[in-house]
């Protein structure tokens, strides 16, 4: 029996040494570079707290934390909605064509990010772009949608949305798979609607997945820097310059390796307690 | 049995000798350096071609070293440059951003030319090459750079677009510069396009000088204050701006789309007819001429225009400084590669391959007939920039991210409605404290 076990772990070790190596040791190394004043490599002065309140004191890094939310929880509310309707209708399919829709779906999700950002970038950019092109085709007038503030933010929700419909569809079709038929059977003899059946019997069952998916999501796009970078840039002027976009920079950019370690422990500890909120909400679900 | 162990062992220790002579042999023989630049020697622009044939050269004549060049992106190459050097594992060589020189000396990343190869060199040699890109960076009479890719930032112009319309080169003042974007600024009847009369570069990535430095250096004599601080809210930096703004949102000859391009957005839009004039690199004429959709022979350049059209205001002079690394393993090989790319042969290669202004005064005098050619211009355009209307940024403090400030300070003014002194302000005072100032 101690054998078994002393085997178990030696299994389990080279993996931990990864882990250690990769997540757990470069994590305590970033916060001693967050309690220090640094510049490019060179750790300087302790320094306390100066650096996480020199971050929270900056009102643009607060109003990248804004923008983040924003985009976060706009993006993952699309993608749940859409990715609801599209399981909904791919589970009353079979065969070859539920096959079709659930990989025509998963291609957004599966192509790399890079591509996907810089496919929409050119669609959307002013005057050259497809976007534009189609509008006039049909009689209209050209939209600014990457130089405007407002429009930026709206094309980025879409395209990471777009990213992500897939990805919710195929999690949320598996939780419909679990449902068992006797019971839209048994509604179905009570006499209820087909609402009736999504609203007493689907989203209730469904509601462990869609809270797991919704971690994933809001995880995901909370932290996402590869779609804004590519896409926006941050821009127009900061409008889209979410907290990933400027952690980047202070790290990588201005090589403020002090500063950048104190907002990137303060986004751990906000990933976190996400985390752990959601936990907390399927647990009382469950 | 034991035998038989013997002869095993002696069989595998031959073995492993066999394999280990080779390799000492061929390690004392062959040293490799490596060097880091945004060129790539694979590549086909005329800078790429001159530097493979530098590198042929070098290595026929050196066997027993070898160059290896590791293309990077030229924005964070000397970021990544510094902190590699912190860390021990930097490459041999490196070509240093301006923007960055001071914080490679301030951290002693480099090496200096006399340890190496300069003081073999004769009066006559340091003559040849001694002009205010040589003395950048020089500590304690020691040097530490070599200007390569010299560039002079200004105005990149299609001179069938401007004849057509007959506007008159070079353009003197401002106003001017306003009057002939707008009368430049149409559908083009050719492709279709949107044409506009002058492209520029906002975003904040691979970003430039904004045409704003021009206008405030047209009236103070830095951006600088003495102790490194930004001097960009005064009258001249707020003239500049709202002239700036303008030219977007009321003149409409630059494009709103501006705000989120970068430079090499720029660029290819260029090339693709999309810009009458823009804010370009004098390094860049070559490359642009080579990518155009239109004939590239009419890509040319002019030096900037003043408020008062009483001769140009000053452009930025910049270039590539490079280096050898201070705790390089091949420091004098290095060193000699580092010689090798500006001896007499390299600079006319630079100079009649790749389209730059040479490094040695004596290249134009060996090269009269490629300098007196109309096609290149440019090149005495950039010269005359560079002796006469150049500002130098300052390398003895740390003015790292300036351009990004100043660009962001414009996407303030143009996409938030900022006003045009608080903008700079705001510019001023991130500048001041990433820089610790």
């Amino acid at each position: 029996m101690a054998r078994r076990g002393n085997r178990g772990v030696l299994l389990v070790v080279p993996s931990l040494i990864l882990i250690f190596m990769f997540l757990v040791f470069p994590f305590f190394y970033s916060l001693y570079y967050s309690v220090h004043q640094t510049y490019f490599f060179t750790v300087g002065r302790f320094s306390g707290l100066s650096n996480f309140i020199e971050v929270l004191g900056n009102l643009e890094n607060i109003k990248s934390l804004g923008r983040t939310l924003v985009l976060t929880f706009s993006s993952a509310a699309i993608t749940l909605v859409l990715g609801i309707l599209l399981a909904l209708w791919v589970n009353k399919k079979t065969g070859i064509t539920a096959l079709v829709i659930q990989s025509i779906g998963l291609i957004p999700w599966v192509t790399s990010m890079v591509v996907g950002a810089l496919l929409w970038r050119w669609i959307f950019i002013g005057d050259l772009g497809l976007f534009n092109y189609i509008v006039v085709l049909l009689g209209g007038t050209p939209i600014s949608l990457l130089s405007n503030a407002k429009n930026a933010m709206m094309s980025l929700i879409y395209v990471v949305s777009w990213r992500t419909i897939g990805y919710a569809m195929v999690l949320l079709l598996a939780g419909l798979k679990a449902i068992p038929e006797e019971l839209y059977e048994a509604s179905e003899i009570d006499g209820a609607t087909k609402l009736q059946s999504l609203t007493y019997i689907t989203l209730p069952l469904l509601r462990t997945s869609l809270l797991v998916t919704a971690i994933v999501l809001t995880l995901s796009n909370f932290n996402n820097m590869t779609v804004p970078m590519v896409l926006t840039g941050g821009g127009p002027g900061r409008s889209t310059n979410v907290i990933s976009m400027e952690l980047y920079r202070q790290a990588f950019v201005y090589y403020d390796f002090g500063i950048a370690s104190a907002m990137s422990s303060l986004v751990f500890f906000f990933n976190t307690a996400l985390v752990l909120l959601y936990v907390r909400l399927v647990k009382w679900s469950v | 049995m034991l035998d038989k162990r013997r002869m095993l062992i002696c069989f595998v220790l031959i073995g492993l000798i066999m394999m280990a002579v080779p390799s000492l042999a061929f390690g004392q023989g062959a040293t490799t350096i490596r060097m880091w630049t945004f060129l790539n020697p694979a590549g086909s622009s005329g800078r790429e071609v001159a530097l493979r044939q530098i590198i042929e050269n070098f290595e026929a004549e050196n066997l027993g070293i070898k160059v290896v060049v590791e293309p990077q992106q030229w924005d964070v190459m000397t970021s990544k440059f510094l902190a590699a050097h912190q860390v021990g594992n930097a490459p041999d060589i490196c070509w240093v951003l301006d923007d960055d020189l001071g914080a490679a000396l301030e951290l002693d990343a480099l090496a200096d030319f006399e340890s190496m190869f300069l003081s073999e060199w004769s009066e006559e040699d340091i003559q040849d090459v001694d002009d205010a890109f040589w003395r950048i960076g020089n500590k304690d009479g020691k040097h530490y750079q070599v200007t390569l890719s010299r560039n002079y930032i200004s105005i990149i112009y299609r001179k069938d677009l401007l004849e057509t319309k007959g506007i008159e080169v070079p353009i003197m003042t401002w106003d001017d510069l306003i009057v002939a974007a707008k009368e430049l600024t149409e559908v083009d009847p050719e492709t279709g396009i949107m044409r506009w009369g002058l492209g520029q570069a906002f975003a904040t990535e691979q970003a430039d000088p904004p045409l704003i430095v021009q206008g405030i250096l047209n009236e103070q004599p830095s951006l600088f204050a003495e102790d490194g601080t930004a001097r960009w809210s005064t009258e001249a930096g707020i003239r500049a701006l709202e002239m700036l703004r303008n030219m977007i949102l009321v003149h409409g000859i630059t494009p709103e789309s501006a705000v989120t391009s970068s430079v090499e957005d720029m660029y290819q839009e260029f090339s693709a007819g999309k810009y009458a004039m823009i804010i370009g690199a004098g390094v860049r004429v070559e490359s642009l001429r080579n990518q155009a959709t239109f004939d590239g022979s009419v890509v040319d350049m002019m030096l900037w225009p003043s408020w008062d059209g009483e001769g140009y205001s000053p452009g930025a002079v910049k270039g590539w400084h490079v280096g050898v690394w201070s705790q390089s393993n091949h420091k004098q090989e290095a060193g000699k590669f580092v010689e090798y790319m500006f001896n007499e042969e390299s600079d006319r290669l630079w100079v009649t391959l790749g389209g730059q202004v040479p490094v040695r005064k004596s290249t134009i005098a060996r090269e009269p007939e490629f300098f007196n050619d109309p096609a290149n211009d440019y090149l005495q355009t950039m010269a005359k920039g560079f002796s006469d209307y150049g500002f130098a940024q300052p390398w003895e403090f740390r003015i790292r991210g300036w351009k990004l400030d100043l660009n962001n300070a414009v996407q303030a003014v143009v996409v938030d409605g900022v006003p045009v002194e608080e903008a700079l302000k705001n510019a001023e005072m991130e500048f001041n404290r990433r820089n610790q100032k």
